[in-house]
């Protein structure tokens, strides 16, 4: 089921947390019971699989309620954050407009500026954070586009902020630069 | 009056970029003709006697386009067809440009044209199409068409649209559509192509049972006759090739009276389209490359490494306009990369670090990526680009057509 949840490659955010987790000497395993997991990802789908996975994503409510209660790192991204407005209404309520589909670069608080993709037909909302809790509609792998939202999920997850090899920090670096001048 | 001056401007514009890029430029001439004269294409293809031929869908349009092509002149017949990859309504024009003359009028008896699937489906309601050849459904540049869903709707206007369609049996998303007609089918010997091997977009839906009159082998193509089927012999291809050729080979029995041994002939002459899974000679040095459109294809070109390339260079150019889509495709195969080039560079080379591949040099610019390959040593250098890095990489090593 999680490959019907990675669109357009939410699911690497786990590899993401995986890597730098790992190089911390913490074990990372996989769960399907999101009342217990440390970190949830909900990635984006496509019409035909939200559709299918209607039931099993409406028994999330209860669990992603509480989750953003707590503010427990969790990541909702793209079609599936979409899903659940309306429904979670710590989510609130976000008028449809006419749908964007461009590189955006998104201030959800005044230290943090989250950058990524996005086509939707949101007019706001593009990142909502509540304590380590994330709904976005940045789809793809963010986390490793932003390194200070990395580091807020691995403080959130009880780690350490993440060690980037260099290369791969000036990898970002030009990836963040080509998105604030698109 | 209006066709004269749309032809003249238009071919105009196509000698001088020539002029200034061999082998490019091949849209804005197009771009041009079409603003002062829309109805230059309409017309044109009206003029041709066998009438049109669509080739559409996800993946394969260029090769199936290719193979029929090829399968069609080999019975003498003249064919207008849009070659590279210039397959939306500019590309269309100034493919009519290259050929036609002055009056806009060209001399083919058939047109064979690979429709971008976006593109098709407003073309479909302006131009009359005998037949509409639909290849898949994938999920595919979702930053333009947001949902596979879209893809579905936009290939059964055309197939609405059009006279005749024939349509690929393995994906239930073309065979759940209602065309208002029945479609005619191209299919896969399962026992030859395994179904893991010929996956398409989700769907959740019944799939459909058609009955296909031409079935794809892993060396043959058969058609299946009354009481007697024909089978062709054609060079070894992986699946994708090969339901690409078997969509060729109905569409042909769609079209003419075929002669059998004509056809084993070419089948076991065609060569694939260019940049796909081709070898060049460049520099005194042969390179395979291949081109890389989505995730699918990105993949099945990977899984098709044995492991000896080398230099390898991997190429995510501007055409991959949202590139989340490359951490979708499974790169943990290969230990190392020579090259990572292209405007998506950066983005690419941070996905293969990711899953824990070297990256030697990471080069934006696509023409200096493509000097650096050829400076470094290997036995078997090979190439996996998207369009745009393959366009940039042959005109700048000197292979554009």
């Amino acid at each position: 089921m999680p490959e019907h949840f990675n669109n357009n490659g939410d699911q690497g955010n786990l590899e993401v947390l995986r890597f730098f987790l790992e190089a911390q000497g913490l074990q990372v395993s996989a769960t399907d019971d999101a009342a217990v997991a440390d970190f949830v990802l909900v990635g984006d789908a496509s019409r035909a699989a939200i559709s299918h996975h209607e039931q099993e994503l409406t028994r999330l409510i209860s669990v992603l309620s509480s989750r953003i209660a707590k503010g427990l790192p969790t990541l909702l991204v793209g079609s599936s954050y979409e899903f659940f407005i309306g429904k979670i209404a710590e989510l609130g309520t976000h008028a449809r407009t006419t749908r964007v589909s461009e590189f955006r670069s998104v201030t959800p608080t005044a230290e943090l500026t989250v950058m990524g993709y996005r086509n939707s037909e949101l007019a706001s909302g593009d990142v909502q954070l509540f304590g380590g809790f994330i709904a976005t509609t940045l789809y793809g792998p963010i986390l490793a586009k932003n390194p200070e939202l990395l580091d807020l999920l691995l403080l959130r997850l009880g780690a350490e902020r993440a060690n980037w090899p260099e290369d791969m920090l000036e990898f970002v670096a030009k990836i963040r630069s080509e998105i604030s001048s698109d | 009056m209006r066709t004269f001056l749309a032809v003249m401007f238009g071919k105009l514009a196509r000698l001088l970029i020539r002029l200034v890029r061999p082998g490019g430029g091949s849209a804005l001439p197009g771009v041009i003709a079409n603003k002062i004269q829309p109805k230059l294409l309409a017309n044109a293809i009206r003029s041709i006697p066998g009438g049109l031929v669509v080739v559409s869908g996800s993946a394969g349009k260029s090769s199936t386009t290719s193979y029929l092509v090829s399968l069609l002149q080999s019975h003498g017949l003249r064919v207008f067809t849009n070659t590279s990859t210039a397959n939306i309504r500019q590309g269309l024009v100034a493919a009519i440009l290259a050929q036609s003359d002055l009056r806009g009028r060209i001399d083919f008896d058939i047109a064979v044209l690979e429709w971008d699937e976006g593109h098709g489906a407003v073309l479909a309601k302006e131009l009359p199409i005998k037949l509409a050849v639909l290849t898949n459904v994938l999920s595919d540049q979702l930053d333009r068409f947001v949902d596979p869903e879209v893809v579905i709707e936009m290939l059964k206007i055309i197939g609405v649209e059009a006279g005749s369609v024939l349509i690929n049996a393995e994906d239930k998303n073309l065979c759940q559509l209602d065309f208002g007609k029945t479609p005619l089918a191209f299919g896969a010997d399962r026992n030859q192509l395994p179904p893991g091997e010929l996956s398409y977009a989700l769907n959740f839906g019944a799939h459909p049972a058609l009955s296909h009159f031409v079935t794809a082998g892993a060396s043959s193509v058969t058609v299946h006759g009354l009481g007697k089927d024909s089978v062709y012999q054609t060079v070894a291809l992986p699946s994708h090739q090969a339901m690409n050729l078997a969509a060729a080979v109905a569409a042909l029995e769609c079209l003419i009276e075929v002669d059998p041994d004509v056809v084993q002939s070419r089948l076991l002459e065609l060569k694939p389209v260019f940049a796909r899974n081709e070898r060049v000679v460049v520099a005194d040095r042969h390179i395979d490359l291949r081109l890389v459109q989505n995730p699918t294809s990105f993949q099945k070109n990977l899984d098709e490494l044995v492991g000896d390339e080398l230099p390898l260079m991997l190429m995510a150019g501007r055409d991959i306009h949202d590139p989340s889509w490359l951490w979708t495709v499974d790169f943990s195969k290969l230990n190392r990369v020579e090259v990572v080039g292209g405007f998506n560079a950066s983005d690419l080379a941070l996905r293969l670090r990711f899953q824990g591949v070297e990256v030697g040099q990471v080069i934006t610019e696509a023409t200096e990526a493509g000097d650096a390959f050829l400076r470094l040593s290997g036995a078997r250098p090979t190439v996996l680009f998207s369009a745009d890095a393959m366009r940039r990489v042959r005109r700048h090593w000197g292979l554009a057509k």
